[in-house]
């Protein structure tokens, strides 16, 4: 397989598990979507970058707390990234910061 | 030589959360909480040593993009290696705590680094709370497995070349 076709194959691969990851909290109250994105990290490691955007301006630390304990433990089992070659990144976004 | 340091970087995290959230406090906090982490590393490592002189130039040798890809490939092989099964369950929650030091260090390392270095954004103050307390759950998954021998692997790799991701 040519690495361009393998690139693409990685990209749906990763793209299923992102979606498996989402139907995970796509009930949530707190959670207004997640979304994904691959990108060169800060030392130039092509990366999977996990946003989660919350439906809240300013949720209560112990939602954070929950969803970032969650939603880590669900990276770990459903993306699984390292297997992919890719580190995965997690942050969190306001509604009123994303601007949706 | 290092002493309380990881303990008293990751309190001045939780310090910094505790004042007004403006940028100054938030970037900082999530800086201090990566350090904290990156230090606990580096101290657990360190006093493998008995020579305070050996320590000292021990812990100048890590670096943090190879202590990145060691712990990106601690995660893989821990991944396809935790077998409940074949495991007893002492070894399996010491490879899962290992693994959330390892996801939790690579995680931080980038938070810290967009903390210090991009402006281009502010920094969301849900998401300075989640750095933190990231760092604060991998201290305690840190107690959990530090004895292991998977651990004590992770922390030899940190230190030299031969497990970093291909």
């Amino acid at each position: 397989m040519s690495i361009l076709a393998s690139g693409l194959v990685q990209q749906d691969e990763i793209r299923e598990r992102v979606r498996q990851l989402q139907e995970l909290f796509v009930n949530d109250p707190e959670v207004a979507r997640i979304d994904h994105r691959l990108a060169e990290d800060w030392s130039g490691d092509y990366s999977l970058f996990i946003d989660v955007v919350l439906k809240r301006k300013t949720p209560p630390a112990a939602t954070v707390l929950r969803l970032s304990e969650q939603i880590a433990a669900a990276l770990l089992r459903v993306v699984r990234s390292e297997e992919l070659g890719l580190h995965s990144y997690l942050n969190f976004v306001s509604r009123r910061e994303n601007g949706r | 030589m290092v002493g309380e340091l990881p303990e008293e970087l990751l309190d001045q995290a939780k310090f910094l959360l505790s004042l007004p959230p403006n940028q100054a406090n938030l970037r900082r906090a999530v800086s201090a909480a990566y350090y904290g982490l990156f230090h606990l590393l580096v101290r657990a490592t360190v006093l493998k040593w008995s020579e305070p002189a050996h320590q000292a130039r021990i812990a100048r040798i890590f670096e943090h993009e190879r202590m990145k890809k060691v712990s990106g490939a601690t995660i893989k092989s821990m991944g396809t290696e935790i077998d409940v099964g074949d495991s007893n369950l002492i070894e399996v929650i010491s490879r899962t705590e290992l693994t959330k030091v390892a996801q939790s260090f690579i995680i931080l390392q980038q938070a810290r680094h967009d903390a210090d270095y991009n402006l281009e954004k502010p920094l969301d103050p849900a998401d300075a709370i989640a750095q933190v307390n990231r760092a604060n759950s991998a201290f305690v998954s840190w107690e959990m497995t530090h004895n292991s021998e998977v651990a004590k692997e992770y922390l030899f790799s940190l230190l030299f070349k031969e497990k970093e991701r291909s």
